[in-house]
């Protein structure tokens, strides 16, 4: 079962002079297992928009369902948050715990399970994000290096096992080397354990590289949904929206511009440099 | 407000030491200046309670009007260096001096602070008053500047980063790429010398990102400013004269761009990657594809590329 959105709309300060609406209409859904990338100019309502998504705001009219559970019923809010964890920019600086082990097991404790089933969950989450339990459990969270904050930060969410895990610009700061590690990590929960990525991104390189569909957010609205081809074929409005491209997109575009046109709009380097290395070869 | 009137009145009591200090500041300038505007010598600097080095044995030099990438892993020294550029922090072994005046000396820290202006990744806690013009003011009112000259630079300064529209607005309803230019004017104001980001782009959007480094880059290119700026986006160091790479606490390349991202097992050891179109570019010249070994961004590669391959209209284009 999916996320619905439906005729989803959020205004700030109802009724008050500062009211501003900050979501309008949005109507679609996110399916189970797979990788939504939300895209947008900043103030263009993406973080009101996943806020939504486990009962943190509630819609002022509309309506979103998890799994056919409404985030308006309060009774229901707790499932919903077990259902959609929420991952959200430099979640390191919410680690807060004396130990590693205790601070990824707050969320899992909250829910209410027992010891046992809290370590177990707790020392997956440490092995998936990569911070062996043996060697990083009884740390304090807070000698850990900015990498690991982030990485021990998201194994807090991940111990819960959310169906949906929702990141808002989860590699906003890190090194390459870094953003990789999370974005193979993210990659691999979705093919082993299926769980569905909302990966909300400024860098439309990786939300090229790895979604299924993109979301794109303009004003409040839902201006564009499709997959990263449909959206980045549209590019000219991207770019009006104050978005970037992929930087595969752009160089068709410069070549465009030069008189050299590549079969279609690629998004994703590795792609473009073969038709490139291709279309070398053709012409000689 | 009348001409002579105290640029915010509220923030006056704030600046009791500064003819002292004023003074001190005209001694300095007499002295000649010098081509090397900050230099380290075996810098090294430990933080309490840990321990490994935050930085080790860095020397390096910057020079006046240049402009200079420094990157490197997550914790690999880039922040902590920085700091020893202002007397924020104070290196442990070695040597750190601005424009010929010793960082430890606490005589000069004022001075070496108006000279050398810090922008943070964060555009939220920054700004210390409400409204634009009195964050840009800030500064020179702390410094002891006289009203008249403190409306002046603010003006001049709010111009420089394109923002003299927001002049009378909220600085907190501003997006952040606003924010980070009016930080960026206020730093102004107080007519530094080098302008040092850290990471300030970090948390920008695309637009705001653009709009802070066109911001840099033309006072660095039009006005001489030097500029030292803190990146993971590699791509951003792309219109640096130099970039110097930190790993684990040490430099371990320095160059242009070109040289630095040439050395790409260098790189990789460091835990970087070259830019995006430097990948790409190598990968063509590997396979054989003749395009140029110095395009290092898209409109350069685009150019290249351009004169290797075949213009549309050729048969290939109609599939």
């Amino acid at each position: 079962m999916p996320i619905l959105i439906q005729q989803l709309s959020h205004t700030y300060l109802p009724g008050s002079a500062l009211a501003y609406p900050a979501l309008s209409g949005i109507d679609f859904s996110i399916e189970a297992g797979e990788f939504l990338g939300v895209i947008g100019h900043t103030g263009s309502g993406k973080s009101t928009l996943i806020q939504h998504f486990n009962g943190l705001l509630l819609p002022t009219s509309g309506s979103v369902l998890v799994d056919g559970l409404d985030t308006r019923e309060k009774k229901l809010r707790r499932q919903i948050r077990s259902l959609v964890g929420m991952v959200f920019q430099y979640p390191e600086y919410q680690l807060f715990e004396e130990t590693v082990e205790k601070d990824v097991g707050f969320g899992p404790k909250n829910m209410g399970l027992d010891e046992d089933e809290i370590h177990e969950r707790v020392f997956e989450a440490l092995s998936l994000v990569g911070l062996p339990p043996e060697q990083f459990a009884e740390n304090s969270p807070f000698e850990l290096s900015g990498g690991e904050k982030r990485r021990a930060a998201l194994a807090g969410i991940l111990a819960m096992r959310p169906k949906y895990l929702v990141l808002d610009e989860p590699m906003a700061g890190l090194d390459p080397r870094g953003r990789a590690e999370i974005l193979s990590l993210v990659e691999s929960l979705r093919k082993n354990n299926g769980t569905c990525i909302v990966m909300v991104s400024h860098s439309m390189d990786d939300v090229a590289m790895y979604s299924d569909r993109i979301a794109v957010l303009s004003g409040g609205k839902l201006a564009m949904l499709g997959t990263p081809e449909e959206v980045f074929s549209r590019g000219s409005e991207l770019l009006e929206m104050g978005l970037n491209l992929p930087q595969a997109t752009r160089l068709v575009r410069a070549l465009r511009e030069r008189g050299v046109t590549v079969g279609r709009d690629y998004y994703r380097m590795d792609e473009l440099e073969e038709e490139l290395i291709r279309r070398y070869g053709h012409a000689r | 407000m009348p001409e002579n009137a105290p640029f915010t009145a509220c923030l006056r009591a704030n600046y009791r030491g500064g003819p002292l200090f004023l003074r001190r500041a005209r001694f300095t300038e007499k002295k000649p200046l010098a081509e090397t505007i900050i230099q380290l010598v075996n810098a090294s600097f430990q933080y309490a309670g840990s321990e490994k080095r935050a930085l080790d044995g860095v020397s390096l030099s910057i020079r006046r009007g240049e402009s200079v990438a420094i990157v490197g892993h997550n914790g690999s020294g880039k922040s902590t260096l920085c700091k020893l550029f202002n007397a924020l922090l104070l290196p442990a072994e070695g040597t750190a001096t601005v424009d010929g005046m010793d960082t430890r000396d606490e005589d000069s820290t004022l001075e070496i602070r108006r000279r050398v202006g810090m922008v943070f990744q964060n555009p939220d806690n920054q700004l210390v008053t409400t409204i634009v013009e009195e964050d840009v003011g800030f500064g020179p009112e702390n410094l002891g500047v006289a009203p008249p000259e403190i409306r002046a630079r603010v003006e001049q300064a709010l111009s420089d980063v394109e923002m003299s529209a927001y002049a009378d607005k909220a600085s907190h309803a501003l997006s952040g790429g606003q924010k980070q230019r009016v930080a960026i004017a206020g730093l102004l104001a107080m007519r530094p010398e080098v302008l040092v980001l850290d990471e300030a782009t970090a948390m920008l959007d695309p637009r705001g990102r653009q709009e802070v480094l066109s911001t840099v880059f033309r006072l660095n290119k039009e006005r001489g400013m030097t500029l030292v700026m803190i990146t993971q986006f590699m791509e951003e160091t792309l219109g640096c004269d130099r970039v110097f790479v930190m790993a684990d606490g040490r430099l371990v390349m320095e160059g242009t761009p070109q040289e630095v991202f040439n050395q790409r097992e260098l790189l990789e050891k460091s835990r970087l990657e070259a830019p995006a179109f430097v990948q790409l570019r190598d990968g063509l010249l590997a396979a054989g594809v003749p395009v140029s070994e110095s395009a290092m961004t898209c409109e350069a590669l685009a150019d290249s590329l351009s004169r290797v391959l075949p213009e549309s209209g050729s048969k290939e284009e109609k599939e």
